[in-house]
């Protein structure tokens, strides 16, 4: 068939032209998206824009207060903590800690909790039902619960409280692939492939995986958030990263020991996990949303 | 755009509605009663089992009376349920008077029929000078504080005269024999109690819900929440003012500061230093102060390989700073330490050799001690604040730093108290920071618990060290009586110390209270715990 | 009806036994020896070890120890705890009520608050309210609960000295512990004045409770929210307004009743989270609940402990869960069992 027609005239534009144009008409979730990308960039790139080395110790500069502060020194833009660390240093590297292991434990979960889901979507019968009843004991169990018995079995660190948190994402992955693959199974594009001869793996690769991508997106952002607010909650409660490990909640829970004479040393890290949270929220709504308007359509 | 202006007016008048329902500040004044906020749980309800301040702060005052009492100013030893002793010439006999008519307390799991005699003072003392005695293995049968003075193997005997006449002979001169009566942990039980609990065969119960003869009695405890004790009407010194004490037992000390702040605690243990100035800035808190007789070191566990080997040690000793340390755990609320004793003690040495700062030296012994780069290590950093060492987290991480530079990896671990303590008597560590708070004022409660052979199965000797040499030289100080030549002794000691290096000294600290301005009569105790039967709380 | 229970008594007894034989496995798993872990006691000599192992069938088959394992859990003999020495069941049932007190309370608050907002905004949606609802709700939901908890602490206790921070009740007051419920537990109590205890425990929920309604109470926003939208576009609902119903017959009539089925199933999972804020929120504020035991069982690593309380807290959101499910089911029998709307 030549590529010549008519019809190319006209610009159509993919799926995803179509998300981004409904996402970015949304300023909020563009400010979202842009307050996101730069946690991203100090994942990323923390050891070449920070300032100091976040272990630095500088025994001559004990809990400076922030640049703006009037006693403050530009020296250290957000100040020093109660061991004369630069605290701007160490947000950057805690960003780098706890959004990158968070990114690191919703891909696992998620291909872990895809491949579960869409094997329970296509069976049936018993097999599925056993594993719908462990799959609804899982979910029931907190995750701070899994992450206090990993800790206890394996010791306490950042990597222990991955694998808690790990486990704790994959049901709600599994639960959201295993509904989506049984509704698209009854669809009409399904049957038609079955009727084709395609296999079941032919099946999930070629018709339902591409159609369950958005599902993905947003139920990853929602994990990511998910996932922020544990890690730090198990490095404050001392029981994921440790000292000297920069991870958000542990910045707070040592910052609580000079809360009254250094606040910034709560309010900053309170601040940046917060933000962050913020931001995957807002754009994973603006994602939803862009996605709804589109199907809508 | 009206719509806009909801949601302010409404979040504002909830937060006037919110005030308006407690237009005066919140006051904890129900009940008359005193609120103390401890930083952790208590090991048990009897000091005789345990050296930690905390198990001492939460009974030894609190419950219990001992034979002699160390005076709060002055820190001279004076008498309390012994009314008065007597020393013969070679020190070998102790003859104690006891006073009469003193109740131990009433409570609903006993009812005493008779009062404080001669027969409590041996039971007391008996229990953990004697293995054979019925109640020696109840709870364990570790008694560390008088093992590691070895204090019960130099007493010969105890006799009761009379009922209300005691005498202790001891084997060997002891000059700081009376000091150690006179220590929290020398408390005196109820023999009555321990016949009550042997004949319904649960003595262990003895440690648990405790009876003696203090200003308040044992009422509850619930693990990581409270101890409440009610006050003991038939105190023999005078019934305290406040119905009711209770350790409020909170391990943060930021949240022991902020209980403080609302007026939720009366006192608190351990205020961290870096609240020290908010402390001292307000009105309403006071923050008292006194040199305390405690030392803050790092131990090394010399039965570990490498750590066996002295230089190996003093390299690792090289290589930290120390003034750094203590400008930035201690706020310069210490001194420097060179060797165990504070400079207020008679014993100390004012030109003892002390370790300096050069990490170049400290990478030239270990390479000489064939350690190669990368080598790694543990230091446990105690969990809770001391007067020693309020914040031996941080310490550690400064030390981490430190040894980064001459190449040797750190491992910082740290547990719950009791957890952290029962490992480290397992010997579980390379090396420990930690520190000693004297019982009485005699250079050998420094020398001997630390570091002494006896020391080292009762778990306060933290670098598991025994040197028989170091063992002479405190026992022959001992021996006498004359300050100068116990003086020499000990300067000899230091000199070993030094050679040897099983610890590095760190730091003397100043020892702190913090209290609320309504509480009149808090002092701190210049030996051991915290003495709360004097203490009245006004109210307004 | 007969056959939906007796479905979900299977589902929740197999539950509960995949749970229990979790519990069982922690034995072999915590870097402990398992007769401490089952029994909490350190065996002083081996004489000892030998006749603990006996007791408890440990030399004997996995499934013999297991079986072993769940007659003593019936029995309620759940071991004793490795640091105090207490039996486990007292101190986990002191502690079980404080924390369901406080979960209540803020569930409470949760629905109160949630539901009525959620509606509102819903029935107004693209409005500016709507917006500042929504604004509002993400920004609460995106708080980390422990940072909340500090900032409330800051605030009210230190800076206006309010509310205090201590636990369920002044400790001055002495109540004795009977049924574990604060409030019961006032009621029975002798010789304390009880409305000022009443008002002392009550002063001291607020913060805590707050702090953990505070999250949850913006998810449930959001969740009804859509929930409301989705309904709204419904065909019924035209056809509902084409009849000529007033908005208010439409609204209670059609709309909440639909939209809120959907909300149970999620109202579910939200318990979840908002136990695991309390075990958080419980922390700071010395409130003696579960998880502030749970956690300073795992500090003090009190393996015994922390077995049983694993299970105790599972069975007891398990429980939960289940309930609700069962419920949603005897209700709207018609439905999926998992659908559920999205936020």
């Amino acid at each position: 068939m030549s590529r010549f027609s008519l019809y190319d005239d006209e610009a159509h534009p993919s799926p995803w032209q179509h998300t981004w144009r409904a996402f970015k008409s949304s300023h909020i979730a563009l400010v979202g998206l842009a307050v996101l990308l730069l946690f991203v960039f100090f994942a990323f790139f923390a050891p070449l824009v920070a300032p100091y080395n976040p272990t630095y110790q500088n025994t001559e500069a004990l809990l400076i207060p922030p640049s703006w502060a009037p006693n403050g020194s530009i020296a250290h833009l957000f100040g020093t903590d109660a061991l004369g660390r630069d605290l701007f240093s160490r947000i950057m590297y805690g960003c780098r800690v706890t959004f990158g292991t968070s990114l690191l434990v919703v891909i696992i979960a998620m291909l872990v909790g895809v491949t579960i889901g869409t094997i329970a979507g296509m069976l049936s019968g018993v097999r599925s039902s056993v594993v719908n009843h462990l799959l609804d004991a899982l979910m029931a169990i907190p995750t701070l619960l899994i992450a206090i018995i990993i800790v206890g079995i394996l010791g306490s660190g950042l990597v222990n409280s991955m694998w808690a948190i790990t486990l704790a994402l994959i049901p709600q992955f599994v639960h959201h692939t295993r509904s989506f693959v049984r509704g698209e199974m009854k669809k009409d594009y399904i049957q038609s492939s079955t009727l084709d001869g395609a296999s079941n793996l032919q099946l999930f690769y070629y018709s339902i995986l591409p159609n369950m991508i958005e599902m993905l997106v947003v139920q990853g952002t929602l994990a990511l958030s998910i996932a922020v607010i544990d890690i730090s909650a198990l490095g404050f409660l001392n029981l994921g990263a440790q000292a000297p490990l920069p991870e958000l909640g542990a910045i707070l829970a040592t910052g609580l020991d000079a809360g009254y004479l250094a606040p910034w040393n709560i309010a900053i890290p309170g601040v940046s996990i917060f933000l962050m949270v913020l931001s995957i929220t807002i754009v994973g709504d603006g994602l939803r949303s862009a996605l709804r308007k589109r199907v809508n359509r | 755009m009206q719509k806009w202006l909801v949601w302010p007016v409404i979040s504002t008048a909830l937060i006037t509605l919110l005030g308006g329902c407690s237009p005066q500040k919140y006051s904890a004044n129900y009940t008359n009663g005193l609120v103390y906020c401890s930083e952790s749980d208590p090991i048990s309800m009897n000091p005789q089992l345990d050296t930690s301040t905390t198990t001492a702060d939460a009974t030894a005052h609190q419950i219990y009376d001992r034979l002699l009492e160390f005076d709060t100013e002055s820190g001279r030893i004076r008498p309390s349920l012994a009314s008065s002793w007597s020393v013969s010439d070679d020190g070998l006999l102790y003859r104690f008077s006891l006073r009469r008519d003193v109740k131990f307390h009433t409570t609903d799991y006993f009812t005493p029929n008779r009062p404080f005699d001669a027969s409590d003072v041996l039971f007391s003392f008996n229990r953990w000078r004697l293995p054979e005695h019925s109640f020696h293995n109840v709870s364990g049968g570790y008694y560390p504080y008088f093992e590691s003075l070895g204090l019960a193997d130099n007493i010969a005997d105890i006799k009761a005269i009379s009922p209300y006449e005691v005498e202790i002979s001891l084997k060997q001169r002891d000059s700081s024999f009376l000091a150690n009566i006179a220590s929290d942990f020398s408390v005196i039980l109820s023999a009555e109690y321990a016949d009550v609990l042997m004949s319904q065969g649960i003595p262990e119960k003895i440690d648990r819900l405790p009876i003696g003869t203090g200003p308040y009695q044992y009422a509850d405890y619930q693990k990581n929440h409270y101890i409440r004790y009610d006050v003991n009407n038939n105190y023999w010194q005078g019934t305290p003012a406040s119905k009711a004490l209770i350790f409020d037992i909170t391990p943060k000390s930021s949240l022991r500061l902020a209980k403080l702040m609302t007026g939720e605690c009366d006192a608190v243990a351990f205020p961290a230093r870096v609240d020290h100035q908010i402390i001292r800035e307000r009105e309403d808190l006071v923050l008292a102060e006194k040199p305390g007789l405690n030392i803050g070191f790092w131990a090394f566990n010399t039965e570990r390989p490498p750590f066996d080997n002295p230089s190996v040690r003093k390299a690792l000793a090289y290589a930290i700073d120390k003034n750094t340390l203590i400008e930035a755990v201690y706020f310069d609320s210490a001194t420097r330490a060179k060797s165990l004793l504070p400079a207020a003690s008679w014993a100390y040495q004012a030109d003892a050799q002390d370790t300096g700062y050069n990490p170049v030296l400290a990478r030239q012994l270990l390479d000489e001690a064939g350690i190669e780069p990368g080598f790694t290590m543990s230091v446990w950093a105690i969990p809770v604040e001391r007067a020693y060492n309020p914040n031996a987290q941080k310490m550690a991480e400064l030390i981490q730093r430190y040894l980064a530079d001459i190449e040797v990896e750190v491992n910082i671990v740290s547990y719950d108290w009791s957890t952290f303590r029962r490992q480290l008597r397992q010997g579980n560590h390379d090396s420990v920071l930690i520190g000693w708070s004297a019982d009485n004022g005699d250079p050998d409660n420094f020398y001997r618990p630390l570091l002494s052979c006896d020391a080292i199965p009762s778990g306060t000797n933290r670098a598991r060290w025994c040197n028989p040499a170091y063992d002479e030289i405190l026992d022959r100080a001992l021996q006498t009586e004359d300050v100068d030549i116990r003086k020499a002794l000990y300067f000899q000691a230091n000199e070993l110390l030094f050679d040897k290096l099983p610890m590095v000294p760190i730091a003397h600290a100043l020892r702190y209270q913090a209290y609320r301005e309504e509480l009149n009569g808090m002092v701190i105790n210049p030996y051991g715990g915290v003495r709360l039967g004097g203490v009245t709380k006004q109210r307004d | 009806m007969i056959r939906i229970l007796f479905r979900y008594s299977i589902l929740f007894s197999l539950t509960l036994l995949s749970l229990s034989a979790l519990s069982f496995s922690l034995i072999y798993l915590f870097p402990a020896e398992p007769v401490t872990t089952l029994t909490g006691i350190t065996p002083q000599n081996l004489i000892q070890h030998e006749a603990l192992m006996n007791q408890y069938h440990l030399n004997n088959s996995i499934i013999v120890q297991f079986a072993d394992y769940l007659s003593e859990l019936f029995a309620g003999n759940w071991g004793v705890s490795l640091i105090s020495g207490q039996p486990l069941s007292e101190e986990i049932m002191l502690a079980l009520p404080a924390t369901i007190e406080l979960s209540a309370c803020a569930m409470f608050i949760v629905i109160v608050v949630g539901i009525p907002l959620g509606c509102y905004s819903g029935l107004r949606a693209y409005s500016a309210t709507d917006f500042t609802i929504n604004s509002i709700s993400v920004t609460a939901y995106s708080v980390p609960v422990f940072w909340l908890a500090v900032l409330f602490i800051l605030t009210f206790s230190l800076q206006f000295g309010w509310l205090p921070l201590s636990g369920r009740i002044n400790l001055l007051f002495d109540i004795p512990p009977k049924t574990g419920f604060l409030m019961i537990d006032i009621l029975l109590a002798e010789n304390v004045d009880k409305a000022a205890a009443f008002s002392d425990a009550l002063l001291h929920m607020i913060l805590p409770v707050l702090s953990i309604a505070f999250i949850s109470t913006a998810s449930m926003i959001r969740i009804t929210r859509r929930s409301i939208i989705d309904v709204l576009n419904k065909p019924f609902i035209i056809a509902a307004r084409s009849k000529g119903l007033s908005s208010k017959q439409i609204f209670f009539r059609h709309v909440l009743r639909n939209a809120l089925l959907p909300i149970l199933p999620l109202m579910a999972m939200q318990i979840t989270t908002l136990i695991t804020n309390a075990m958080i929120v419980e922390t700071l504020f010395s409130w003696p609940g579960i998880g502030n035991w749970l956690i300073q069982a795992i500090y003090q690593r009190d393996y015994s402990a922390l077995r049983m309380g694993m299970l105790a807290v599972s069975t007891l959101v398990v429980m939960i869960t289940i309930a609700i499910d069962l419920f949603n089911r005897l209700i709207d029998p018609s439905r999926e069992k998992y659908e559920s709307v999205t936020i």
